[in-house]
């Protein structure tokens, strides 16, 4: 069953293309990656599916509904949750206070309720000792684990992860792996915009490749490594 | 019944008692002087309580904010004068139409943020401003408005306590809700805060609203207290400029923060003002830039961390 679906979806910012006619499906359960050189447009991608941009054209599908026009707190009540590449924590609250916010007003519940529920998600994403610390002070890597949380406090059933592993180290990036696999395994859909190629080649059962805002391939990790057009976008002519 | 003896025991809650009490016998033995005093600071209590349910909690900064002091200040003194309404109704029917332009006026300058949301707001306030300086046939313009005369102190001292009372269990329920969590989550990130399930929107044109209303509150006090408003007056950028310098010196974003912060910048000014009228302004301004430099978060976040420390020191570090 397609969860996601993405029908001719368009952004120009001016005269830019930033995405240009992209078409993608996501199944329900799947792990699907997205990979592109820098500025070909995923992150654009991820800003329309969660609603902070609308698309010039084109139509976004969640669970056969189309949620082109709808507003960020809507998709995120509907069960997409997205982080962000840059962390964005609720400064001046806790590394707890920013997931309880998530448990509220993603989940509808009250204050009582989502105590004991956003202290299992800082468990489970390995900031338990961390939840009463100003979220504004905690370390890079701690900031991108309490983006994971905080998308999970709404228990969604699509996750956006935008380069969740940038700046971790090989040994952080296991952990982080395996987080996502357990996750997965609980029926969470994964859509992954991944620059370390170790990552998502590991994660995903499907690669789509944007480049310059167009889809220039798709299919499973090794068709798509080995892929010309796709060795051409990232390393130029000569390589291919 | 027993539950509550008990919570009420709890220090927190003595001390509100008895402040509550102080405040409550406090107009008896005191001068006329001191007593008009308290009630400005009141006055102040409520116009920086209320700029920092929007600009403290949210983070918008709003630059016009004593627009709706003078609109609580101008229904107020229009409805007793030509409608000849009582003060309450007519004060409540301020409070209600300051809520409803914030509401009106927020839908479109809340798109904007920072800067941009600021110097919107300073416009929308010279131009209502201006609007009431013309409209002479209702507000009699530049000539001010006379306010049926009530001359009782110890009226107004209770009247404006009430409303501090009122703006200060808002601010308690905004820091103890989930509303608080909304409004806290919009000024750390907005985008999060939107795709983390806060309709923005709302929230944060739910905070402006609270916050006109009861700005409102202490113009339409005001304007019956003083007999006599003009647009000027009541209208004055610098009081916006006060009430945000009370807002940060505090601490914003708390609940004492603008109490504090209102207490000390009134008594400050009062002995200025009487000492030094030239030199009051850079005074002040000098007082900015230090809370700005040294204390970004306050008095309230300056204690809390000289707190901290203390807890800190006193426990091994791992």
């Amino acid at each position: 069953m397609v969860i996601l679906e993405a029908k001719k979806i368009s952004r120009y910012f001016g005269g830019l293309a930033a995405v240009k006619d992209l078409d993608f499906t996501v199944e329900r359960d799947e792990i699907v990656g997205m990979i592109g050189p820098n500025g070909s447009g995923k992150t654009t991608v991820f800003n329309m599916i969660s609603g902070v941009i609308r698309p010039t054209s084109g139509e976004i599908l969640f669970k056969g509904d189309a949620i082109t026009r709808s507003k960020p707190h809507e998709i995120c009540r509907m069960g997409v949750a997205r982080t962000f590449q840059v962390p964005q924590p609720f400064t001046g609250m806790t590394v707890l206070e920013n997931v309880l916010v998530g448990c509220i007003y993603g989940k509808g519940m009250r204050l009582v309720e989502a105590r004991k529920k956003a202290e299992d998600i800082l468990e489970f994403t390995g900031l338990g000792d961390k939840m009463s610390l100003p979220s504004e002070s905690i370390t890079a890597q701690d900031r991108k684990r309490l983006e994971l949380a905080r998308a999970l406090a709404s228990d969604p059933e699509i996750l956006l992860l935008d380069e969740i592993m940038a700046g971790l180290t090989p040994k952080e990036m296991d952990v982080v792996l395996d987080l996502l696999i357990k996750l997965n395994e609980r029926g969470v859909t994964l859509f992954v915009v991944e620059h370390v190629m170790r990552a998502v080649m590991k994660l995903s059962e499907r690669i789509v490749v944007l480049h310059y805002g167009e889809k220039i391939a798709e299919g499973k990790p090794e068709e798509v490594a080995k892929n010309e057009d796709v060795i051409t976008a990232y390393l130029g002519e000569r390589y291919a | 019944m027993k539950q509550y003896s008990k919570i009420l025991m709890q220090p927190r809650w003595l001390a509100v008692i008895a402040v509550a009490l102080f405040l409550l016998v406090f107009p008896f033995g005191v001068t006329g002087y001191m007593l008009r005093f308290l009630t400005f600071v009141f006055m102040w209590v409520i116009l920086a309580g209320s700029i920092n349910m929007v600009t403290g909690y949210t983070g918008y900064l709003d630059f016009g904010h004593i627009v709706f002091f003078g609109i609580g200040a101008y229904v107020t003194g229009v409805l007793m004068v030509n409608f000849a309404l009582p003060f309450f109704v007519s004060m409540f029917a301020g409070c209600l139409v300051a809520l409803a332009v914030g509401l009106g006026v927020g839908v479109p300058s809340m798109r904007l943020r920072g800067a941009y949301f600021a110097i919107a707001m300073l416009a929308f306030a010279e131009a209502v401003k201006q609007i009431v300086l013309e409209a002479k046939s209702v507000t009699r313009g530049g000539l001010g408005l006379s306010l049926p005369v009530y001359a009782d102190y110890y009226f107004f001292y209770y009247v404006m306590c009430l409303a501090v009372a009122s703006t200060v269990v808002v601010t308690y329920w905004i820091e103890r809700s989930e509303f608080g969590y909304a409004l806290r989550a919009i000024r750390g990130s907005e985008v999060a805060a939107g795709v983390s399930g806060v309709n923005t929107l709302k929230y944060k044109l739910a905070a402006f609203g609270l916050s006109a209303f009861f700005a409102g509150m202490a113009g339409g006090i005001y304007a019956y207290w003083m007999t006599f408003i003009y647009p000027s007056d009541v209208f004055n950028i610098a009081m916006t400029v006060q009430m945000v310098v009370m807002m940060f010196l505090g601490g914003s974003g708390t609940l004492v923060g603008p109490i504090i912060g209102a207490f000390i910048l009134t008594t400050i000014s009062e002995i200025l003002w009487a000492r030094f009228i030239y030199l009051y302004m850079i005074i002040l301004g000098i007082v900015v830039m230090v809370i700005v430099l040294v204390m970004p978060h306050g008095i309230v976040g300056l204690l809390k961390r000289v707190r901290g420390l203390k807890w800190l020191s006193s426990k091994p570090k791992k």
